[in-house]
């Protein structure tokens, strides 16, 4: 087997007993970028040198006892600030920042011995479904060059199924991980919010904003996990909690869980084929002692309306800060200092990034504030209440990922609406602050992958981990790899 | 509901962002598609439902070393003696 093809676990083991070594794996996965990601765009930076040089002190390192991670080469989504080496956020206002700091998420996986091949593009500032609004180009689905990876993770998702890295830590605020995992292949994770620090991830919405990794399996989600989750005292939403065991107690022994279909996830608009796949895993999971039944959330039908206030509200908010005083960009030409802010703002952000801090303003002005931000907490608060209600009767809940397969790239840009709808699924866990796993089930008519969505309650993440673990002993479409395809 | 240039220019100003008029013209449609869509909340009913404060929790307050100011200012697209240099805030010049 191609050692690109490895899982991160399995590479981490072949380290660990001297088969591979650090700077062979960074090698293999360097060389496949350089084949390839001229066409994908996967990656914003590539920082070929300094993993080449970190692989090799990583492998002077070596000793019994480390991380099952140690020297596993990974991709970091762009908006994870990075010390020394420039972090994006997919915008040009963003285009020369360094930041003086890691983010807490970014340390960790340091710790741990991993090794940083590159910045994954991303739909700029993450605002956007198909990776397509970076201010830095489109990014390819390496199934199908043709189709969008999704977004925002798109670049970390891409990469990762084209063989770029063995995982990557990308961040979901309506379903940035866990789509771009479903249209690339791949199993992500959104965690419960407040168990992975949000320090230095470059905030959008940041109630919603959570790190989590893209992988090749379950088993790989819980070891970074692991690595990750924790509380940290410079993110005052993150909670204590008993971190640091899933791998650890994974199984695929699933009898008796009591798994969901909300119907709700099951109707008008859902592509058959997708819904097909999907009901496919809850037979799966039956035969492997699950008991599989249908439940109604009634109040999720309002859930995008609901994200998309809340979001954009937090949006026009957190990037404010966008005013070409302390760093970023800042425009040549102005004659005072409110031009100034006008100026840079204008010139830096992209046409997605403007129409959320414009509806958010919205949303948030005099007049306004009580019909739709007021409102929408008030919603939000029922849809809670409607999946806790849910997990009464059952341990998880089973969705597709999205209506779809992987779109066209420009189809979205034209269509807008049809890209927020790819979101239809994802979203109600970040509005509940719920751990969602995202994993490959099969493919459409044209081979396109298809996501099956595991949600589960707060802190719930070994459970959605162990049935994803049990389905990925009983099938393999998680290790399939993109065949390649052509350019439209 | 109906967004007009008017609104749009309004929210731009608070928003501190300008428009050209190309861009307007396509950030008025798509709001107003998104504005039209929201009109769903207002059926649904809230009264007397959800809490929705949301509480902060404060880490305690001690001193801690603090990133280089050198390092900081690196990252400022002006500076001049150790200060971010930016157009005067009071009294500026040419505001509206």
């Amino acid at each position: 087997m191609k050692l690109t093809h490895l899982t991160a676990l399995e590479l981490g083991r072949a380290i660990a007993q001297g088969d591979v070594t650090i700077p062979q794996a960074t090698q293999a996965a360097l060389e496949e970028m350089a084949a390839r990601d001229e066409r994908l765009n996967s990656c914003i930076t590539i920082l070929e040198e300094q993993a080449m040089e970190r692989s090799e002190a990583l492998q002077r390192g070596l000793k019994p006892g480390l991380s099952p991670l140690y020297g596993v080469p990974l991709l970091l989504k762009d908006n994870l600030c990075t010390q020394g080496v420039r972090t994006t956020c997919g915008s040009k206002l963003l285009e020369h920042y360094v930041p003086p700091y890691n983010a807490t998420a970014v340390d960790r996986v340091e710790g741990a011995g991993g090794v940083c091949l590159g910045k994954g593009n991303l739909d700029e500032f993450a605002m956007g479904s198909t990776t397509e609004t970076s201010h830095f180009g489109p990014t390819r689905n390496p199934w199908e060059e043709s189709r969008v990876p999704g977004g925002s993770s798109g670049g970390c998702a891409a990469g990762v199924a084209a063989g770029f890295a063995w995982y990557a830590l990308g961040s979901d605020t309506g379903g940035s991980i866990r789509q771009p995992a479903g249209y690339c292949g791949l199993t992500g994770i959104k965690p419960t919010y407040g168990t992975v620090s949000r320090y230095g991830l470059i905030a959008y919405a940041s109630s919603f904003d959570q790190v989590g990794p893209l992988c090749r399996d379950a088993a790989d989600c819980a070891a970074v996990l692991d690595v990750i989750q924790g509380r940290d005292l410079r993110d005052s939403t993150t909670v204590d909690g008993d971190y640091g065991g899933l791998l650890a107690a994974l199984t695929p022994d699933i009898r008796g869980l009591r798994v969901g279909l909300p119907v709700e996830c099951f109707g008008e608009g859902l592509n058959p084929q997708v819904a097909r796949r999907v009901q496919e895993v809850a037979g799966v999971l039956e035969s492997r002692g699950a008991a599989v039944t249908w439940v109604t959330i009634p109040e999720l039908e309002w859930g995008m309306e609901t994200y998309y206030v809340l979001a954009s509200a937090e949006a026009s908010s957190n990037l404010a800060r966008y005013d070409g005083v302390k760093y970023g960009f800042r425009a040549k030409e102005y004659k005072n200092l409110t031009q100034m802010y006008e100026n840079t703002r204008s010139q830096g952000f992209g046409k997605e990034a403007k129409v959320r801090i414009l509806l958010g303003t919205f949303v948030l002005s005099a007049g306004y504030y009580e019909a739709y931000y007021k409102k929408a907490l008030a919603v939000q608060a029922q849809v809670k209440e409607g999946v806790k209600r849910a997990f009464g009767v059952c341990d998880v809940l089973l969705t597709p990922v999205t209506p779809n397969t992987a779109p066209r790239l420009g189809e979205s840009l034209t269509n807008p609406m049809e890209m927020y709808l790819s979101d239809l699924y994802t979203v109600p866990a970040n509005l509940a602050g719920l751990p969602a796993l995202s994993m490959p089930c099969g493919v459409d008519g044209q081979g396109l992958p298809v996501g099956a969505q595991l949600v589960g309650p707060r802190f719930g993440e070994q459970v959605i981990l162990n049935a994803a673990h049990a389905y990925q002993q009983e099938t393999d479409h998680h290790k399939r790899v993109p065949r390649g395809g052509r350019v439209g | 509901m109906e967004m007009t240039c008017g609104q749009v220019e309004q929210l731009a100003r608070l928003a501190r962002l300008s428009l050209t008029p190309g861009e307007q013209e396509a950030v008025v449609g798509q709001l107003e598609q998104m504005v039209e869509y929201l009109q769903v909340l207002a059926q649904v009913e809230t009264e007397g439902g959800g809490e929705t404060g949301q509480s902060c929790v404060l880490r305690p307050d001690g001193a801690e070393p603090s990133l280089a100011r050198d390092k900081l200012l690196s990252q400022a697209p002006r500076v001049a003696d150790g200060y971010v240099v930016t157009p005067r805030s009071v009294g500026e010049e040419g505001a509206q």
